[in-house]
């Protein structure tokens, strides 16, 4: 029995074949045929193998190197199969694309609100809206493990509607997306770095800002967002103040200056930039300095403190000053007694010139020339016993008669004795006359003048200074002074303590006085008598002095009696109480 | 028909700026406009972006023909009395009420006026429209058929939600042309 297998028609047949040529020979020849076809078969298959092998082989080393390459074959698969129309087929999460300006640039970042699964790498997909284009990969946003990307340089048109598509991976699990559009007005910008250096009023803000104008959407970022975008915070407290300053074309670092400060506070300063929303700003910390004391605040205090201690040591000054004085160790009163009384040292060197005093010139005419004169030595002489011891009058005074007259002003003062004889010849002549003369030769003669006064502290004794003085020579009927002219007269030094004197005054009542006196007494002398305003003959006892300083007119009559006799007769009273010598 | 949403932004948006300012120097619209205003400016949810990201269109909004005449002040407000003019116009044919009062439609109608009184006030535009200036006139065109298009893509996309969409976001892209339009002009000295 021979049975038919269906085997493989390489080698089934073959050995069917075989089987049969052991029972007859006609199947040898197709045994042969058989045989190579199945070697043929054999060999076919086998390379077949071999090359599904090969090929097996190389897949599989291409899988180990995109796993090798992109972590897991899913993401093989995404990479090179995922188009937009796939994407859209994944499953949609919810998440939040946040535009943000950091450090200059223009950064995508993600906000997933599934946290659960941690994805494992992104892939960023973006379009506008303006356009017609399908969404691309942003290639340097492909499969990345941050969730952020930098569109700086992929976003060229401001205004424009940015529509982003982030595919999220999580593992061999299914990938998911989420898609949000975003616009110039989302821009989140974050603040630049900055620092701050504080002085006693001011504080220096630096700002750090790249060396080239950063561009964001192919424009300066100025002109995005705003040259007046850029805000300084200062706080102090509660205090707070803002600075704007203007930025156009700001580059590298920016210096503001914040003035006006109080040293020794506290300022806090925080940075910003404006955004469109104001939920959208985001300020930086505080970086907070206290400012150091002024030299105001200083200078201040040394100043008050150098103030009180000079007004200190003033006071102190003051008060030891005042104990001193009075204790009496300074600023002493001058109580010397009057022997230490030096202020009149400068008097007694240069002792005071006497008041001008009224002087008049006396012209002394002697009216006896024989006779002692001019006598004052009251001592034993031989005409002692023709004189009469005179009398003292009730004040104590002896007089002793003197005439003499007032000298001619353009007289010249001195006498001579001719003069006296010429004059006792005149006088006896001149009887008639209605003055009386008085005059007396003095053996020196000398004329005298009484000065309007006597100091006490002069020398009685001591000669008259001359001085004249315009006296008119009022003798009535004086033309006759041919005989008195000039050369009649009589200089004299009087001893004042032995004359009296009286001060002839300018009432011509007591002129006339006088010359009544004069003429009373007249006998007291043969010598014609003169009465003269200021002439005055006494022959009466006079035993009283004028008081000193009187300004006094000397007259001295000097009589024949008087010089024999000093009665009483010889002795002028003068009416006041004076006796004349 | 675009959607309410889109009236809204409008509102806030002529809102935020000086409209009602009697101040005789040209300040139509804040360069930087309020929160509000922003959050309306921004597009519908993105789930929506992205579904009608198939129905994107180009309008060709002519930014780099305004451009160039954009240091002729005369330019620059015809360029911005025709904008203003043409949204008056979009929004007049094209906006939904909605649930909204019409009073919104009508407050934004009058706001759009007000602008355009107020630079035709200042520029004399009725008397420029007449002297027919060629550099003009073809600015005009230009703006003219950049809204036309818009019209043209509301009305073949009406059964489409994605159109308000599109249309909202090119509104958007045309206010921020604005206000750098109105920018540069408020820097420029009045004429005497």
């Amino acid at each position: 029995m021979k049975q038919r297998r269906k085997a493989e028609p390489s080698t089934g047949h073959c050995e069917l074949q075989q089987q049969t040529l052991r029972g007859g020979g006609r199947a040898s020849a197709n045994y042969s045929g058989c045989e190579s076809r199945g070697r043929t078969y054999r060999l076919t298959r086998m390379l077949s193998n071999r090359a599904f092998s090969t090929v097996s082989f190389c897949n599989l080393c291409l899988a180990l190197c995109m796993i090798l390459q992109f972590g897991s074959p899913s993401a093989f698969v995404a990479a090179t199969e995922e188009t937009y129309e796939k994407v859209t087929e994944y499953p949609e999460e919810s998440c939040t694309v946040n535009l943000i300006l950091r450090n200059f640039r223009l950064v995508v970042s993600l906000e997933l609100e599934n946290k659960s699964l941690p994805p494992t790498h992104f892939t960023f997909w973006s379009t506008m809206m303006s356009e017609t284009e399908a969404p691309k990969v942003l290639e340097n946003c492909r499969n990345i493990t941050e969730p952020s990307c930098d569109v700086t340089d992929k976003w060229n048109g401001a205004h424009e509607t940015y529509v982003l598509i982030i595919v999220i991976y999580r593992g061999d699990s299914m990938p998911s997306y989420c898609d949000s559009s975003v616009m110039d007005i989302d821009i989140r910008p974050e603040p630049p770095e900055f620092e701050i250096i504080g002085f006693v009023d001011h504080i220096n803000v630096t700002v750090k800002f790249p060396p080239v104008t950063p561009k964001i959407y192919g424009e300066s970022i100025w002109k995005v967002l705003g040259s007046k975008s850029f805000f300084i915070e200062e706080r102090a407290g509660k205090n707070m103040k803002m600075h704007n300053p203007k930025m156009d074309n700001t580059t590298g670092n920016f210096t503001y200056v914040l003035r006006d400060l109080l040293p020794k506070t506290n300022y806090c300063v925080s940075v910003y930039f404006k955004a469109a929303k104001m939920e959208d700003t985001i300020k930086s910390p505080f970086k907070c300095t206290l400012l150091p004391p002024g030299q105001e605040a200083g200078l201040s205090e040394s100043t008050t403190v150098g103030i009180i201690a000079v007004c200190f040591i003033t006071m102190s000054t003051i008060s030891f000053i005042i104990l001193l004085k009075r204790i009496g160790c300074i600023c002493l009163k001058n109580s010397f007694p009057n022997a230490l009384n030096l202020h009149n040292i400068l008097y007694w060197i240069f002792p005071e010139v006497p008041p001008s005093e009224a002087v008049d010139k006396l012209e002394i005419i002697p009216t006896n020339k024989k006779k002692k004169v001019w006598n004052y030595d009251y001592g034993d002489e031989s005409d002692s016993d023709e004189e009469e011891v005179p009398k003292a009058s009730a004040t104590g005074y002896t007089t002793h008669g003197l005439m003499g007259r007032l000298p001619h002003p353009a007289s010249d003062s001195s006498a001579n004795p001719q003069e006296a004889q010429l004059e006792e010849d005149s006088a006896a002549e001149e009887s008639d006359e209605a003055g009386a003369r008085a005059g007396a030769m003095a053996e020196h003669p000398t004329e005298a003048e009484v000065g309007s006064g006597l100091r006490p502290s002069e020398d009685p004794s001591s000669p008259y200074e001359k001085k004249e003085r315009g006296i008119q020579d009022s003798f009535p009927g004086d033309d006759s002074s041919s005989v008195n002219g000039p050369g009649d007269k009589v200089i004299f030094n009087v001893n004042l303590n032995s004359v009296f004197l009286r001060a002839l005054h300018d009432d011509p009542e007591e002129a006339s006085e006088v010359l009544s006196l004069a003429e009373d007494t007249g006998h007291l002398d043969e010598a014609p008598h003169r009465t003269e305003s200021g002439l005055l003959t006494a022959g009466s006892d006079s035993t009283q002095l004028p008081q000193p300083g009187i300004s006094s007119q000397v007259l001295w009559t000097e009589n024949e009696s008087s010089e024999t006799t000093d009665s009483s007769d010889s002795d002028a009273d003068l009416g006041d109480g004076y006796i004349m010598r | 028909m675009m959607h309410l949403q889109l009236l809204e932004m409008v509102l806030l948006f002529l809102a935020s700026s000086t409209l009602s300012s009697l101040e005789p120097k040209l300040l139509l619209f804040q360069p930087r406009m309020n929160g509000e205003s922003l959050q309306l400016l921004k597009p519908l949810p993105i789930s929506s972006v992205l579904q009608c990201l198939a129905h994107r269109k180009n309008f060709q909004l002519p930014q780099q023909a305004v451009s160039r005449h954009q240091g002729q002040k005369g330019h620059a407000l015809a360029v911005l009395h025709e904008i203003l003019q043409q949204l008056f116009n979009l929004y007049w044919t094209h906006v939904s009420p909605g649930a909204r009062e019409e009073n919104d439609i009508e407050r934004v109608l009058a706001a759009l006026h007000q602008q355009l009184t107020y630079v035709e006030s200042l520029t004399g535009l009725q008397a420029e429209q007449k002297s027919s200036s060629l550099s003009v006139q073809n600015l005009r065109f230009q703006i003219k058929a950049y809204f036309r298009r818009i019209h043209d893509y509301l009305e073949n996309q009406r059964s489409n939600s994605c159109a308000g969409v599109i249309v909202q976001i090119e509104a958007n892209r045309c206010m921020f042309f604005v206000l750098r339009l109105t920018g540069w002009l408020n820097k420029q000295e009045p004429d005497p």
